[in-house]
């Protein structure tokens, strides 16, 4: 019996925390469209859309007529952007909040995640090739291509974090609660400090990739593909598209920052109890800003896009290769 | 690469070189606000001034003029008429500017320096032969 109320208090709480993730990842993943907007906007030095444009988008796609090709396989085609949007916020209700690990902790870890990330391309893929169009099909077969691509960097990045962690001896290593409270830059030489460098350059890198943004959005590639895969999607189902393009960016810059960031501001600045917890919240979410502009913004204004077999040798070949020597050096800096 | 990045990230703390043209935002209800704008209680923010040596609305002068016609025959699309005014001598130009390419050779051949390139820029019209688009 206990077993049973004990599973249904677990079920309830999920239930109004993947409620409450959603909110915030839908709500914060616009605003972080919005401010991505406004400062690719100022480095081309135009003042750019208000913050608050993402929404009136949004609420501009809802209004509109959700057209289904007449090629397409409808049940597909309109069941590929709530997969997209879903798997988004499931990866998101499993990375920590600032130093606020979530109960979902227990239930998967780093890894799972690094399998999670692949199923809102996967479903975009779907989508596309669901679409019956020539331009859909050419896009999803570019984001398998790219999708395959950037695998070999982040499996690297994942298996570095885990085995700093387990080398020094911390239980569950690939777990985000052990994470976030063991900082890897606390566990590694100067060596390492170097190889973590790289791994850092090497997740920057994929996250555009995994975001499909120039210089990697040869998916969707507006100019000569007129957006590729979401060239059929319209209404309803290119704003379920849309918002998860902002629940991705929010999950990948989470996860960055809960890897390489992990350091709250509370202890620095000597405030604790409660208004330090919310001082480190507000820092993170900084720390996602922060790590968006870099990564995102800034590599979008300032790069002209790859074709699709630049991107799979600059993935597969120079990106994995750096990130394996970041590996090496780790591996020599724990002494394997 | 490298130098892109720091130009781009040095960009972010320049200047926008547009601004928020007619009014702060796009208004709901144009007429409206311009009507309102004639009211006095909205604001136009003014276009982005133009920049050196711009070509706009070519400005002609007319007494200056001693119709020798070289402009008629440099235009490469064929803006530019040559005709005598009734009563006088001397052959003056009329410039349609519905035609004219902005390419400014008009300018550089005049002898008297007659033609010059105005700022002006907002030439959108209905009608090809308003009173505004044709110089003379």
């Amino acid at each position: 019996m206990n077993d049973i109320t004990s599973l249904l208090e677990t079920s309830s709480w999920i239930v109004i925390w993947a409620i409450l993730i959603s909110i915030y990842g839908i709500l914060f993943g616009l605003v972080l469209k919005g401010i991505d907007r406004k400062v690719a906007a100022r480095m081309q030095t135009r003042i750019g859309p208000p913050l608050r444009q993402p929404f009136w988008d949004v609420k501009k796609l809802f209004l509109k007529e959700n057209i289904v090709p007449k090629d397409a396989v409808p049940w597909v085609f309109n069941s590929a952007p709530v997969v997209a949007l879903a798997s988004s916020l499931l990866v998101l209700m499993y990375l920590p909040f600032a130093k606020e690990t979530t109960f979902m902790d227990k239930y998967g870890d780093l890894v799972l995640i690094l399998y999670l990330l692949i199923i809102p391309a996967l479903s975009m893929v779907v989508g596309g090739f669901a679409s019956g169009a020539p331009y859909s099909t050419v896009g999803a077969q570019r984001e398998m291509v790219s999708m395959m691509s950037y695998e070999l960097p982040l499996a690297t990045i994942v298996i570095s974090v885990g085995w700093i962690l387990s080398n020094n001896g911390i239980v569950n290593a690939f777990a985000l609660s052990s994470i976030v409270n063991n900082p890897i830059w606390d566990h590694v030489g100067i060596v390492g400090a170097g190889g973590l460098i790289i791994l850092l350059f090497s997740l920057m890198a994929v996250t555009p990739g995994e975001l499909s943004k120039i210089p990697f959005d040869a998916p969707e590639a507006e100019t000569e593909l007129g957006g590729g895969i979401l060239a059929e999607y319209s209404g309803r189902n290119l704003a379920m598209f849309y918002i998860a393009d902002g629940v991705k960016t929010l999950v990948l810059s989470s996860l960055a920052v809960a890897i390489f960031f992990p350091y709250g501001i509370s202890n620095f600045i000597g405030i604790t109890g409660d208004i330090g917890r919310i001082a480190d919240i507000i820092f993170f979410l900084v720390k996602i800003e922060i790590f968006m502009f870099v990564s995102v913004s800034m590599v979008r204004v300032a790069f002209a896009r790859l074709k699709i077999n630049q991107i799979s040798s600059l993935y597969w070949v120079k990106l994995g290769f750096v990130s394996l020597v970041g590996l090496t050096l780790i591996l020599i800096d724990g002494g394997f | 690469m490298g130098n892109m990045l720091i130009d781009v990230f040095l960009q972010f703390f320049r200047k926008p070189a547009t601004n928020k043209f007619p009014v702060k935002y796009t208004p709901k209800d144009v007429t409206g606000t311009m009507k309102l704008v004639q009211e006095g209680k909205v604001s136009i923010v003014p276009p982005v001034s133009v920049p050196e040596n711009f070509r706009g609305k070519i400005a002609y002068d007319r007494d200056k003029c001693i119709g020798c016609g070289l402009c008629a025959n440099v235009c490469p699309s064929k803006a530019i008429e040559l005709y005598t005014p009734e009563g006088e001598k001397k052959k003056k130009i009329r410039i349609y500017v519905a035609s004219c390419t902005f390419c400014s050779q008009c300018n550089d051949i005049c002898p008297v320096n007659a033609l010059s390139m105005s700022e002006e820029f907002l030439l959108a019209d209905t009608d090809k032969f308003s009173k505004n688009l044709i110089v003379d």
